[in-house]
């Protein structure tokens, strides 16, 4: 697993009071919102501002692009590691 | 003003092993805050100590009743340990937490309730200074009068001050929740925790810092064999009877 990959799900945990969620229970390409991991609309505004904060990457809140990149650990590894080169 | 007042419900912190005599102005470090089993785990992990104690004393006061109630919600703070970290973070010109900020409004907790237990009802969130308590049980007598309610829930919380407020503070300390079921008086019997009271009240000024929140002595009050009590605030004089 990518380091990235790691600080992400670390991130996600933290950020959102994932309490009972370990690193190794998120998939990389499972569903962040809704189905799997189970997420809502506060947690995507949640988790847009803890990446801006720690990546300092810009998000577009109204494009369908965003929805794409915070669709899966896989789609927002890759947002944050071109964004941030 | 008459009401009749059931399923009265209350926590405060270190209830399990304090009286509220000794729980007062204590340290709160260390407290255990309900569980909440009743809610879902992915909701309840975005409540704070504030929300717990309210939710729970509230759940436990519906118990039992089938109809959905409209709610009085009655903090005279409201989340302050949020509210003043969400200041903080815009003191510093940091983003604030949308979970915090949308949480930290003063009817999120009714709101919650609701949302937890599917009620539709009408909600009302009061805050009055010292007379929060008494002034939304005021509020509780007016929308009961208008007719649109047989029966109201109830709910107050109050947490401790965070330190940075400390300074201000004119009431003694103490993390609280308290919730009931109000009613106009009928033909009908009491049920088994019921009790008849009536209130008034009357302006009076005066300067009192260090009296108990009136929610904490009302509930003593309610609880205890005495009959009648008078409760003081900075503002008003209220007189509280209970009738057998």
């Amino acid at each position: 697993m990518s380091d990235l990959k790691v600080e992400l799900k670390q991130l996600i945990i933290e950020t959102l009071d994932l309490e009972d969620i370990e690193i190794t229970d998120i998939q990389d390409d499972e569903a962040l919102f809704i189905d799997g991991l189970g997420l809502d609309s506060i947690d995507a505004l949640e988790l847009g501002l803890a990446i801006k904060k720690n990546y300092n990457v810009k998000i577009d809140a109204n494009s369908e692009e965003t929805k794409q990149h915070f669709s899966s650990i896989n789609a927002l590894c890759e947002f944050v590691s071109k964004a941030k080169a | 003003m008459d009401v009749n007042i059931r399923h009265l419900s209350v926590w405060y912190a270190h209830c399990d092993e304090l009286s509220i005599e000794q729980a007062v102005n204590s340290d709160e470090t260390q407290v255990n805050w309900p569980k909440l089993a009743f809610v879902p785990a992915m909701q309840r992990r975005r409540l704070s100590p504030f929300a717990k104690m309210a939710l729970k004393v509230a759940n436990e006061s519906i118990d039992g009743i089938e109809n959905d109630l409209p709610i009085v919600f009655s903090s005279r703070h409201g989340d302050l340990p949020k509210t003043s970290t969400l200041l903080a973070d815009l003191a510093d010109k940091n983003a604030i937490s949308p979970t915090a900020f949308g949480l930290s409004v003063h009817n999120a907790i009714p709101s919650l309730f609701s949302i937890l237990t599917n009620n539709k009802q009408a909600i009302n969130a009061i805050s009055a200074g010292q007379d929060s308590f008494m002034m939304a049980l005021v509020d509780t007598y007016a929308r009961l009068k208008s007719g649109l309610a047989d029966e109201v829930l109830f709910i107050h919380a109050d947490q401790k001050l965070p330190e940075t407020y400390l300074g201000f503070q004119d009431e003694q300390q103490l993390s609280h929740a308290l919730s009931m079921v109000v009613s106009l008086p009928s033909s009908k019997v009491l049920v088994e925790d019921e009790q008849n009271i009536s209130f008034s009240f009357e302006q009076f000024s005066k300067n009192l810092i260090d009296n108990m929140p009136s929610s904490l002595l009302f509930s003593h009050w309610f609880n205890s064999a005495q009959q009648e009590m008078l409760l003081a605030t900075n503002n008003y004089n209220w007189s509280l009877e209970k009738h057998v």
